[in-house]
């Protein structure tokens, strides 16, 4: 996965499931709000009950925001010569988040007992990692060419940090 | 996939991605033109040491590589896959200005690692063995970014 994520996502996605790929993506942004919600909560911003609407709202987000992102760059792999379905698109952006599921989970122990803000150490991370496989994704679809493959993640990852920014933090657009 | 050696590579862009994030720190700890321009020239040209060293690293454990492409085709290789770098510079540009984060270094190592272990993945994909385009890009990945993070921090420590 490290090596060549890209590779090993586009052969293992025919034998996956639209629900599943946008279940790893959910649990991992429902995870990540979570942690946002509890390092505010560690400040004194926000309730725990706000903690739990706030994982829902990721869980909400990582299904039918990546969803929505996944569509967008269905729309503009035309561009760069994808001849991908919209689902198998979706399924690759979504699956990009394994990552973030892992990073998500070892925050919400250390969040948890040691009480750290794990939000951006973490989640944010999480988060960054998942480009990596996008880009190596993009870059099957487009045969090869690294510029198309760049924008690509370039728009999905400033959708997807901005949309947390917005949703999680109310911060985006300061 | 395109064959690798006719593609592009060179390392600028992802030397200006480099001075970008470098220019970014210093200006968090000191929004002046002289830290922040300081700060991007020498981080730009440690880049370009580390990008050197990077690639001098896998040219050195990859023999058929070698044979193959030569040190121009291996840095070409690392040149072209650093171009992964500039999403994260752009996330990084926009999470400083829109949601006014001090974590350009968080997002030059997550950068790092991508593009090392991409550089990887293409030298395996040219005849290179497995076990060294894993581990190397790895171990070197974190080398880079230790390195990074070090000189950040020294960096905005001397333009507060």
């Amino acid at each position: 996965m490290m090596v060549s994520p890209g590779q090993l996502l586009a052969q293992g996605l025919s034998r996956i499931s639209w629900p599943f790929a946008l279940s790893v993506s959910g649990a991992a942004f429902a995870l990540f709000f979570f942690q946002t919600g509890l390092d505010r909560s560690h400040a004194g911003l926000v309730t725990t009950a706000r903690c739990w609407t706030l994982g829902l709202e990721g869980a909400l987000y990582g299904t039918a925001g990546i969803a929505a992102i996944g569509l967008v760059a269905w729309a503009l792999s035309k561009f760069i010569g994808g001849d991908q379905p919209p689902g198998w698109v979706i399924r690759a952006v979504a699956l990009s988040y394994s990552s973030g599921l892992v990073y998500g989970a070892v925050g919400l122990v250390f969040n948890l007992f040691f009480k750290w803000n794990t939000s951006l150490a973490f989640g944010v991370t999480g988060v960054l990692w998942a480009l990596g496989p996008m880009m190596a994704v993009f870059r099957q679809m487009s045969k090869g060419k690294i510029a198309g493959s760049v924008v690509l993640a370039t728009v999905c990852g400033a959708l997807v940090l901005l949309g947390w920014g917005a949703l999680a933090t109310g911060s985006a657009g300061r | 996939m395109a064959n690798p050696t006719n593609q592009g590579g060179s390392s600028i862009p992802a030397l200006l991605c480099f001075a970008t994030l470098a220019g970014l720190a210093a200006y968090r700890a000191n929004p002046s033109l002289k830290p922040v321009a300081v700060a991007a020239v020498g981080g730009l040209a440690a880049a370009w040491l580390c990008l050197w060293l990077f690639g001098g690293l896998l040219y050195s454990f990859n023999g058929a590589v070698r044979q193959k492409v030569g040190w121009k085709g291996v840095r070409r290789t690392v040149g072209r896959n650093f171009l992964l770098l500039i999403p994260y510079t752009v996330l990084a540009i926009l999470a400083n200005t829109l949601l006014g984060w001090d974590a350009s270094l968080t997002f030059a190592s997550a950068g790092i690692m991508t593009s090392g272990s991409a550089v990887g993945a293409e030298l395996m994909g040219m005849g290179g063995g497995k076990l060294a385009n894993m581990l190397l890009p790895v171990v070197g990945g974190m080398g880079f970014t230790m390195f990074w993070m070090a000189a950040g921090s020294l960096l905005r420590a001397v333009a507060r």
